[in-house]
């Protein structure tokens, strides 16, 4: 059971980061009846999901844009319930099905324009990585 | 954080309440989300909608709870309290009178 | 007409031409796809399913062959759902897996007018178990030898609940064994008809168990659940089912859902009813035979 199932939004207990697994919430929310508990659900299946889950700031610097293995730079795609208008700088909202695509050209530069001419963006290894981790995004390892 | 605050309720009436032997789940359809209260916490929204035309102090608030469980009083608890009031005020269960 | 009684030759036409449209349950899926071995690989695997052909698909699938220019003698497939690719590419002979991946995926995100839980569901004695459980749980495993031993195959994935009705609707698709445990139910279940298996996926090698026949004929026949069971497997411990709090099975239930957020109060309803007219339990087992017997006991008691 993940922690991040149920988020505990009182401050009233301490250390509340100690206050994860199900026997402790269980423990908090059954047997302290000295304190008032409030705690909100939140649902991380459907935060997978969400769309402002998935958002992201489109890069120009190459060097610290997301690549695979053999360097190439990676294009992120929105999904159709995502962001279409893309503007440079601003977050952009993948929408719950983004995809990647790997262009085949030599050159970082070529890559990168082709990536624009498709309507994809460019995003930090960085953003990648936090994407890839709650799998939205593949892992670039396998690209 | 002010002892001399006053809260009260908000709509009360609109929300969705199940009681769980003890527990509640809440449903407050302006925001759309679910929460979970213990006895104590459930507590506090109900001796604010009981009062729905005067506001309730901190202090008041936490009287009638340390006599409803029977506790002994102590900074902590009013310190907890006071917390979770605004808590509730966050999510637009009750509001703050001044 | 099941895919069965379509000669093979047909099938791959269909697949590779307009489309193989299949019922999955309540959702109508259209699959297109020219790779032969994909097509080999689905023929035993979907020979139940019925053929579908004057209903709208509610999901337009495709696979393709990919091929890279830098990297000429690998050899890879795409994804596509309506048209839209929501993966990159993969090795393609992990095809299967990416399909079936993608069609789970398109009805977890899209399907709105059902509260959807992440849950193996399962009938018998004509209440509906659900199994809801996080990935790792050993769920697929579990629901694996249940449909073996007598109870009807829901889903091994998706909890479909009509939120109005309260009805669960089953959407018997394959079960995609993981690592361990496709040994597991080689071992245990001989008789179960498991597809290749496929290396290197992300989660591992995966293998495909075909669902029991009478629970695709029956997909039609939805029923209330009377149990909720979450499930964990742990080694060697001894079996333990033990009754849980219904808030606490609320708690879990509605945080393990897909689209509770987005159907607002009708979810709460809906969660609270279910809760309120089933008998929750936890369990830990380890072994088959004594977990099924645990089970058979408490759905005989109604």
């Amino acid at each position: 059971m993940s922690k991040d199932k149920f988020q505990k939004q009182s401050d009233s207990i301490k250390d509340s980061s100690t206050v994860s697994p199900e026997h402790d919430r269980r423990r908090l929310l059954k047997n302290t009846v000295a304190i008032p508990i409030i705690m909100t659900l939140s649902s991380s299946v459907a935060a997978q999901v969400a769309r402002t889950s998935n958002l992201v700031t489109p890069i120009e610097n190459l060097d610290v844009a997301a690549k695979n293995t053999n360097g190439d730079l990676l294009c992120v795609h929105p999904g159709p319930d995502g962001s279409v208008d893309v503007v440079n700088e601003r977050p952009v909202d993948l929408g719950t099905l983004p995809s990647v695509t790997v262009d085949s050209a030599d050159s970082a530069d070529l890559q990168a324009s082709a990536c624009q001419r498709e309507g994809g963006i460019l995003i930090s290894a960085t953003a990648y990585a936090s994407l890839s981790g709650k799998g939205v995004l593949p892992d670039s390892s396998i690209l | 954080m002010s002892s001399k605050t006053s809260w009260r309720s908000v709509n009360f009436s609109s929300l969705h309440i199940e009681e769980w032997n003890g527990e509640y789940t809440v449903f407050h359809p302006e925001s759309g989300k679910t929460h979970f209260l213990n006895q104590m916490g459930f507590q506090i929204l109900v001796d604010l909608h009981s009062r729905p035309l005067s506001a309730i102090s901190v202090d008041e608030i936490c009287q009638n709870l340390m006599n409803q469980f029977q506790l002994q009083s102590d900074t902590t608890f009013s310190d907890q309290v006071s917390k979770t009031l605004h808590r509730f005020d966050e999510l637009g269960l009750i509001e703050q009178v001044k | 007409m099941i895919v069965e009684q379509v000669p093979v030759e047909r099938f791959v036409s269909l697949l590779s031409e307009q489309g193989l449209r299949v019922k999955l349950g309540p959702f109508n899926v259209q699959i297109r796809t020219k790779l032969l071995q994909l097509a080999s690989q689905l023929y035993p695997l979907y020979a139940n399913y019925e053929l579908v052909e004057d209903e709208i698909a509610e999901f337009h699938v495709q696979v393709l062959p990919k091929h890279s220019v830098r990297r000429p003698f690998a050899s890879f497939v795409r994804f596509l759902i309506d048209g839209q690719s929501p993966f990159p590419s993969f090795p393609s002979d992990q095809a299967l897996a990416v399909l079936e991946w993608g069609i789970n995926l398109a009805v977890a995100v899209r399907t709105n007018h059902l509260l959807l839980f992440h849950s193996a569901v399962v009938e018998r004695n004509d209440g509906a178990m659900l199994l809801p459980a996080w990935p790792g749980s050993g769920k697929t495993t579990l629901c694996t030898a249940l449909v073996h031993r007598g109870y009807r195959l829901f889903s091994d994935e998706f909890g479909l609940m009509d939120p109005q009705l309260g009805d669960f609707l089953p959407v018997p698709r394959l079960m995609p064994l993981k690592n361990q445990s496709i040994g597991v139910i080689r071992n245990y279940l001989p008789e179960a008809v498991l597809g290749d298996e496929i290396f290197n996926t992300q989660k591992g090698t995966v293998a495909h168990v075909r669902p029991p026949k009478e629970s695709i004929q029956r997909a039609g026949e939805t029923a209330k659940a009377k149990w909720i069971v979450f499930p964990k497997w742990v080694a060697n411990a001894p079996l333990k089912l033990e009754p849980l709090p219904q808030s606490e099975a609320f708690l879990l239930l509605a945080s393990n859902s897909f689209n509770y957020g987005m159907l607002g109060e009708t979810s709460f309803k809906a969660v609270t009813q279910l809760v309120r007219t089933c008998r929750c339990y936890k369990l830990v087992y380890s072994d088959f035979d004594r977990v099924i017997a645990a089970l058979n006991e408490l759905t005989d008691d109604t």
